[in-house]
């Protein structure tokens, strides 16, 4: 059987996180919640002034035509993001495969 | 003892986040009197006005729009330095209260740097109208500043901040002290006694100055890096960020922002004494249509051609009013003065050129006013959002699409919008290829050479031209990136604010911030400049029974004109269109002045007549334009293209690139066009 979860096709992983979920690997209307940030850098720094944390509830809202970037709903905001940098955001989903 | 003297003023600082009406705000708070400068050293605008009240004055500082207080940009970097720099008395943070929760980790920020704050929780008319509302007294409690609720837009509650801004000045509030948890505090009791140790800060900021270590903060550390033993400091800083990350398996700048986010959160829910309704509805509603993969681009590309459209055809109904009016000043001045040197230099050389300019006031307040509209109802970052694909395979970032829209009205402020970006690399390709973007400036160029030769699809011809001007700043976009910076682009983490509907003050006021630049430099430089263009064109002088052509070809001009002529001859431009073409170094409307000095001496409305007659035919003139699209941008952009990419190498790249591509796309044009048989 096929893992449930598919994992976005098309990008770099770094390999820390191949086989790991990622934000870029929801769809539209998925919610799920933050477990960690991979990495370090100045677009770590933009996520976290946004209140993308550990534990923080993030929702997909819609991709944009051409698939990048991706908006996410986060604390009541609107925000948009890049696939390659919503991978560096971890999830869980709650779902257990 | 009196007060209100201007030495006894305070200083109000005016901060928020982006789309949170922080320059409305600042314009209910000072009304007209407000001038416009430059932050010290760098090109960020910053705005400056006074508030009265009762017989007390306080200067009022438009600080820039910022999420936070880490410096992760300049405009951070410059809000923080300047509030740090002592002379602010009071903070005035602008809160968009429909989105508290978010908004207040600003205002936890500003209260962690000790400085009275007052909190305008503004658009509060929103949260009145979604069912909600906040306890004010209680969210000032919490965060140890007065809440002062305010709709700006409407001008509520502008009497009340302001009297709470003075008051607080009077005030003392010891900086608002986070608990950072378990792992960090005992860090941050550590860090503390070395800073002291240090003296690089203010009695008091110690702690804020190591928390900042911890958050990697490398305004911070550079500080401290620069002060005698502070690189003992740094290592324990980095001890201590070890034993964080061993003992909470997080690093320490998550950790911090996570608890920031937690008092916010917290006095957010507490003061928020019923929850609003859903939000985000009206604007998921309209998202779901203008962000949709059937009708997005369509309705973008809409958006664009209405927008140029309007700018043209409504526009040049104005124009013809100014027209006639610069032609009966013309005579009016020509009847008054009678014949001599002083008549020659005001009606050739001021009236003519002047006017030549001012005709095109009304496209260019109409392309503003567009502009303005899509900044103010949130499209504007729905279009980054959706060029973000695009613009990225150019080798830039989304938000690059923000300044190349901006170059269409004028490539100087659209180059000054390039601050926006963080990462030096997409600044500097941004900056070199928005002069390609068909600037408000060379419009005048436009709308006069297609009257004449493409009367009827005019605006298709224009339309092209935009086009054809995108297409090669994305070629030059593209090639710089991969040949001559190799480095990855800057993040794309962007808010899409709530669309709202615009404020006629708010967009009036918008549009005229914008339209003044553009009448200021025609004011000054383009007044200086039709003088000194009238001098060449008109000295030497010939004797009185001269050919008029003859005569212009004897001056400066037609002189270096000729001189120069064998270059541009290949691309079928005579004499008068080089010298045109060079004079538009200076600002690219001069080259329409210099046009109405040349061809009809002085008679702007015979200048149609005068450029139908003057050997160009349709091919050449088509060839000319793309010319005047392409070349090197005007002397400001320069300027303004070494300011922020930072080196006159890169204004110098400009120039030669530009020259180099437009000579090139102009010889395809006529010897293509000739060789297919499109004219002569």
């Amino acid at each position: 059987m096929r893992n449930r979860h598919r994992f976005r096709s098309g990008i770099h992983r770094p390999p820390g996180l191949v086989g790991v979920l990622t934000l870029a690997d929801l769809a539209a209307g998925d919610t799920a919640v933050v477990t960690r940030l991979h990495g370090h850098g100045p677009a770590l720094g933009r996520l976290r002034q946004f209140g993308i944390l550990p534990g923080t509830e993030i929702k997909i809202v819609r991709h944009a035509p051409l698939r990048d970037p991706v908006e996410v709903e986060v604390r009541g905001t609107l925000v948009s993001l890049r696939v390659q940098e919503a991978l560096h955001v971890v999830v869980d989903d709650g779902r257990r495969d | 003892m009196a007060v209100g003297t201007d030495a006894g003023a305070l200083t109000i600082a005016v901060a928020g986040n982006p789309n949170a009406g922080k320059t409305t705000v600042f314009n209910a708070l000072t009304g007209a009197h407000q001038k416009t400068a430059n932050w010290p050293g760098v090109t960020v605008e910053r705005k400056q006005g006074t508030a009265r009240l009762g017989r007390s004055t306080a200067h009022v500082v438009d600080l820039p729009g910022t999420y936070g207080l880490s410096p992760s940009g300049l405009d951070e970097v410059i809000a923080r330095d300047y509030i740090l720099g002592g002379d602010v008395d009071v903070v005035v943070d602008v809160v968009d209260s429909t989105a508290l929760e978010r908004s207040l980790v600003l205002a936890v920020e500003l209260r962690e740097l000790g400085r009275p704050v007052v909190v305008a929780l503004n658009m509060y008319d929103e949260v009145e109208h979604s069912g909600a509302s906040i306890d004010a007294g209680k969210l000032g409690r919490l965060l140890g500043a007065t809440c002062v609720p305010t709709a700006a837009s409407r001008l509520r509650g502008i009497g009340r901040l302001k009297t709470a801004a003075f008051e607080a000045s009077r005030e003392t509030h010891p900086p608002l002290k986070v608990n950072y948890g378990p792992d960090v505090e005992p860090e941050i009791e550590r860090l503390v006694p070395l800073l002291r140790g240090l003296g690089a800060f203010a009695e008091g900021m110690q702690r804020w100055a190591a928390v900042r270590l911890l958050e990697r903060d490398v305004a911070v550390e550079t500080r401290v890096a620069s002060t005698a033993g502070g690189r003992r400091v740094l290592d324990a800083r980095d001890e201590s960020l070890h034993r964080i990350r061993s003992l909470a398996g997080e690093d320490a700048a998550a950790i911090i922002a996570e608890r920031r986010f937690g008092v916010a959160a917290g006095a957010a829910k507490e003061a928020l004494t019923r929850a609003p309704a859903d939000r985000a509805r009206l604007t998921d509603r309209i998202d779901r249509v203008v962000l949709s993969k059937a009708l997005g681009y369509p309705l973008f590309a809409a958006i664009m051609w209405l927008l140029f459209q309007a700018t043209f055809v409504v526009g040049n109904v104005g124009g013809g009013a100014i027209n006639s009016t610069v032609g009966w000043l013309g005579t009016t001045v020509s009847h008054l003065l009678g014949p001599g040197l002083l008549h020659d230099m005001l009606v050739d050389g001021v009236i003519t050129g002047v006017g030549g300019v001012i005709v095109f006031l009304p496209n260019i307040l109409i392309l503003f006013l567009g502009v303005s509209l899509l900044e103010d109802t949130g499209y504007m970052a729905r279009a980054a959002f959706l060029m973000d694909r695009v613009m990225h395979a150019v080798g830039v970032h989304g938000k690059s699409f923000i300044p190349l829209i901006l170059g269409f009205g004028c490539n100087v402020p659209a180059i000054m919008a390039t601050r926006t970006l963080e990462a030096p690399r997409d600044r500097i390709i941004t900056s070199l290829i928005i002069p390609f973007m068909l600037c408000s400036a060379r419009l005048p160029v436009y709308v006069l050479v297609t009257g004449v030769f493409f009367s009827a699809s005019a605006g298709n011809v224009i339309f092209a031209l935009y086009v054809l001007g995108v297409l090669v700043a994305f070629g030059v976009g593209r090639l710089l990136s991969v040949f001559v910076f190799h480095g990855r682009s800057a993040p794309f983490v962007m808010e899409l604010p709530p669309y709202r509907l615009p404020t006629l003050r708010g967009t009036l006021l918008h549009m005229w911030d914008r339209a003044w630049v553009y009448l200021r430099k025609m004011g000054t430089l383009i007044l200086a400049f039709s003088i000194v263009v009238w001098f060449f064109s008109s000295f030497p002088r010939s004797p009185e029974n001269t050919d008029p052509i003859a005569a212009q070809e004897q001056t400066y001009l037609g002189q270096f004109g000729h001189a120069i002529g064998p270059v541009m001859e290949p691309l079928g431009f005579g004499w008068r269109e080089t010298v045109s073409l060079g004079t538009g170094f200076v600002a690219k409307e001069i080259v329409v002045s210099t046009m109405a000095v040349l061809y009809s001496k002085g008679d702007f409305e015979a200048l149609p007549e005068g450029i139908a007659a003057s050997g160009l035919s349709p091919l050449t003139a088509f060839a000319f334009l793309v010319f005047v699209l392409l070349y090197t941008p005007c002397i400001v952009t320069v300027v303004a293209i070494r300011r922020e990419a930072g080196g006159w190498r890169w204004a110098l790249l400009a120039v030669v690139n530009q020259l180099a591509i437009a000579w090139v796309a102009a010889f395809v044009v006529v010897q293509g066009g000739r060789a297919l048989g499109l004219g002569p």
